[in-house]
């Protein structure tokens, strides 16, 4: 996972996406987001190379007329 | 015959087929119990007394000359206010999009109109379904018709307390991140969230791509598979359904002998209130009762999936809102606003990676569960809580106290399954306390059939508020 969510970095991101947002918005951004992403960041989930999100349709549908 | 706005959405169908119940009859008695309770429950936001009454009559006179158009021939129904029907307003529960008049018809509410439904009008419901209690910074909030101090929970928050108050038999509601669920078990109704790719969304208020969900509240798990029956499978006008099976009335009606269920030991089932905790173990005996086998189960980590949930809503959300939250920024609540900010917090690639990881935790998810058909969960870690408790607004605390309420929720939007709410139990006070039924991928018949042995040996889905 690339670095933890600061506030540095959302108002990049706003300012990459061309919204506009009050001065205390990527503060309190990061704060609402970083105790839920940390904990999904430490994971270091690794997902196999080939596995793209229309992978789980694949998964899905093994389940039909189970 | 009980009052007819008292009958279940099968039971109206039926004796209006039967010609014992005229619509026009039906009609005027929700109407009647509409204008007695709107004031209290703030459910609907627009109501077609005029337009349902004409198009009851109608139906009636077609059923004398034996042309009944379908399943649900004269039935009134009302749907969250983001159905588009041409030619009416869905305004979403916003300001943005007040005065919206869409030109196409959400194929969910043609199907329903094909099998007879009439449109009865249009149910409160969170700005553009992205809150988990009923609030509305422009609507106010809904009330719980059983506390009306408390909230609906949504954000459904129309469809829970108008059937929950018998206003309507059944309702459309939308799943993203709880939002029918979380109406069910707060309003003492039953509730089903589809699998993922299993009903057309077109037509529908967007919120997230790969998580939004349509399905029905109604009064009896019989009543929502009629829906998801009527509802459900392919759709030019949405590609994701392309593989939706048939709807399996065999599996629908299967027995609750031949099945499985899983208790987790753990997420699910800590840090309850005593009063849920009590329902969970008294579900567990109900079912075992009825024949089923009743087995622990290990699921991989549920914060893990809620957290991969939050970064695909959040960005999804607000790519669909950029062109607003650059234009008209001030016209959401303080809390849409601010959520919808939230997704400003992760990169493409983040978003990407949580993406990509659905298919590898569903088949972990799976692997986990082995042979058990359906998972049993509580829906909340409590009973409804009150509206002034839950008023967090957009500040900094709002998002950890909407997490809270979604804690048991998330998980099963991310892995795209089938669940079931039915009431199941009450506190003290009287307030209901629903309990998931998590099928497997497209496993939605077994839920219904569940439920279906669930509610013919108990009685939590009849309570009515006073």
């Amino acid at each position: 996972m690339p670095d933890l969510i600061t506030p540095a970095r959302v108002a990049a991101n706003a300012e990459g996406s061309r919204i506009v947002v009050a001065a205390e918005t990527p503060v309190r951004v990061a704060a609402a987001a970083l105790p839920t992403f940390s904990r999904y960041a430490a994971a270091d989930i690794a997902v196999p190379f080939e596995v793209e999100p229309a992978s789980f349709v694949v998964v899905q549908g093994r389940e039909i007329g189970r | 015959m009980s009052a007819p706005a008292l009958l279940t959405l099968t039971q109206a169908a039926a004796a209006i087929r039967a010609r014992t119940l005229s619509s026009v009859e039906l009609v005027n008695a929700l109407i009647a119990r509409i204008e007695t309770w709107q004031p209290k429950l703030n459910a609907f936001v627009r109501i077609d007394a005029e337009g349902a009454l004409a198009a009851a009559a109608e139906a009636d006179r077609a059923l004398a000359r034996g042309e009944a158009r379908g399943a649900l021939h004269g039935v009134p129904l009302a749907h969250k206010d983001m159905y588009y029907f041409a030619g009416k307003l869905a305004e979403c529960g916003s300001k943005v999009r007040k005065g919206f008049i869409p030109d196409v018809t959400s194929t969910a509410c043609e199907r329903l109109a094909s099998a007879g439904a009439i449109h009865l009008g249009a149910l409160h419901m969170a700005e553009f379904a992205y809150g988990p209690t009923g609030h509305n910074a422009h609507l106010g909030p809904a009330r719980n018709a059983f506390d009306r101090e408390r909230i609906t929970g949504g954000s459904s928050s129309g469809s829970g307390t108008a059937v929950a108050a018998r206003l309507v038999p059944a309702a459309l509601g939308s799943d993203t991140g709880g939002s029918i669920r979380l109406p069910a078990h707060f309003c003492g109704v039953t509730g089903l969230k589809p699998t993922n790719n299993r009903v057309s969304r077109a037509g529908a208020m967007p919120l997230s791509f790969t998580l939004d969900t349509v399905g029905p509240l109604a009064r009896t798990a019989e009543d929502c598979g009629l829906i998801l029956q009527l509802t459900g499978g392919p759709d030019p006008r949405d590609p994701t359904v392309d593989r939706a099976p048939a709807w399996d009335e065999s599996a629908a009606r299967r027995s609750p002998k031949d099945l499985t269920i899983g208790v987790p030991k753990s997420f699910y089932v800590d840090d309850l209130t005593p009063e849920v905790a009590a329902t969970l173990d008294a579900t567990i005996a109900t079912l075992t009762a009825v024949g089923c086998k009743v087995v622990e189960v290990k699921l991989p980590d549920q914060v893990l999936l809620s957290a991969a949930a939050l970064i695909v809503l959040a960005v999804e959300a607000a790519s669909y809102h950029a062109p607003w939250l650059r234009t008209r920024a001030g016209d959401y609540g303080p809390q849409v606003r601010s959520r919808l900010e939230n997704g400003l917090a992760y990169s493409g690639v983040e978003y990407l990676e949580a993406l990509r990881w659905r298919a590898v935790a569903l088949a972990e998810h799976l692997a986990a569960i082995g042979d058990v058909d359906v998972v049993l969960a509580p829906a909340s870690r409590m009973a409804a809580p009150t509206i002034a408790e839950t008023d967090v607004g957009g500040g900094p605390g709002a998002e950890a106290a909407i997490q809270a309420i979604t804690r048991f929720m998330r998980p099963i939007n991310y892995l795209g399954l089938p669940t079931l709410v039915i009431p199941a139990g009450t506190t003290p006070t009287g307030l209901p306390i629903g309990m998931q039924l998590i099928g497997r991928p497209f496993g939605d018949e077994t839920l219904v059939a569940l439920g279906r042995a669930f509610q013919a040996v108990t009685d939590h889905h009849e309570r009515m508020p006073l």
